[in-house]
């Protein structure tokens, strides 16, 4: 992945965790958007196919995607830093 | 000479008008370009107000501006006025510094920053990767499985905040 299109996918979905942190305030107010539903709704804004295939709608897997990737993502940059510091290891 | 915000490449948009962000996940700044920076700023700034805000001030304050804060039912998925929408990015798009976008509601930011990720000649997670993604997604081990792996595999206790290049990250979404 092109590193602006890395870092800036490192931002937004830091951000949007902290968006969904706002879905349940209490009980009668909060956003209703968890990270399932902003998964949904931002998902075919910036994961979909070039050109679109009528027969062969994916949007249901990039939006499971996007929402993997959204829940995980502590993880996932821990492991990316992690890897990288390995590879360097053996690099050098 | 491409000029603007809107339908920019990433990489063009962040070497002529990149900011080095604190909202990454680590200590350390990305560059990102700067429109997506003053977005999140803006919209942090509306976080949390309504623990602060006495009740009736914030109704009244709902009914003068729309909601002033990050709760507001929807956010994200409800679109925001469309023709509000289209004057600001066209301002945007004309000379970047000409709208204060503190002086948006939350629900019409996140419009704002979707309408940005949309335009985006080469989406964010790439038209590339899209196919890789979508195949990590259906072998949901792939995703799940591989980061404890990683994690417990790894022999050098070296925590270094390192930052990932583009052909890493293809690794690590690949392995």
């Amino acid at each position: 992945m092109p590193k602006p299109h890395r870092d800036t996918m490192e931002v937004l979905f830091v951000f949007l965790k902290w968006v969904a942190s706002f879905s349940h305030v209490d009980e009668e107010t909060g956003s209703k958007m968890d990270l399932q539903n902003l998964a949904t709704v931002i998902s075919p804004n910036i994961l979909y196919a070039k050109g679109k295939d009528p027969a062969r709608d994916e949007s249901f897997s990039a939006a499971r995607a996007v929402h993997e990737l959204l829940e995980l993502q502590d993880d996932f940059w821990e492991v990316c830093c992690r890897l990288v510091a390995r590879l360097d290891f053996y690099r050098y | 000479m491409l000029s603007g915000v809107f339908a920019i490449p990433l990489d063009v948009l962040v070497e002529r008008n990149g900011a080095d962000s604190m909202h990454g996940a680590g200590p350390g700044s990305l560059r990102i370009p700067s429109f997506v920076d003053d977005v999140i700023s803006a919209m942090k700034q509306m976080g949390g107000s309504f623990l602060v805000l006495p009740a009736l001030i914030e109704d009244m304050l709902m009914h003068l501006h729309g909601s002033t804060d990050m709760s507001i039912e929807g956010i994200f998925r409800k679109n925001g006025n469309i023709r509000r929408l289209k004057d600001v990015s066209e301002a945007l798009d004309r000379d970047s510094s000409s709208i204060n976008l503190s002086d948006e509601n939350p629900v019409q930011l996140a419009a704002l920053l979707k309408k940005f990720l949309r335009d985006l000649p080469d989406p964010l997670m790439t038209f590339k990767l899209f196919h890789l993604f979508i195949a990590a997604q259906r072998e949901s081990q792939v995703l799940s499985v591989a980061p404890s792996q990683l994690l417990n595999s790894s022999s050098d206790s070296q925590e270094s905040r390192t930052r990932l290049n583009g052909k890493r990250f293809y690794t690590c979404v690949a392995v």
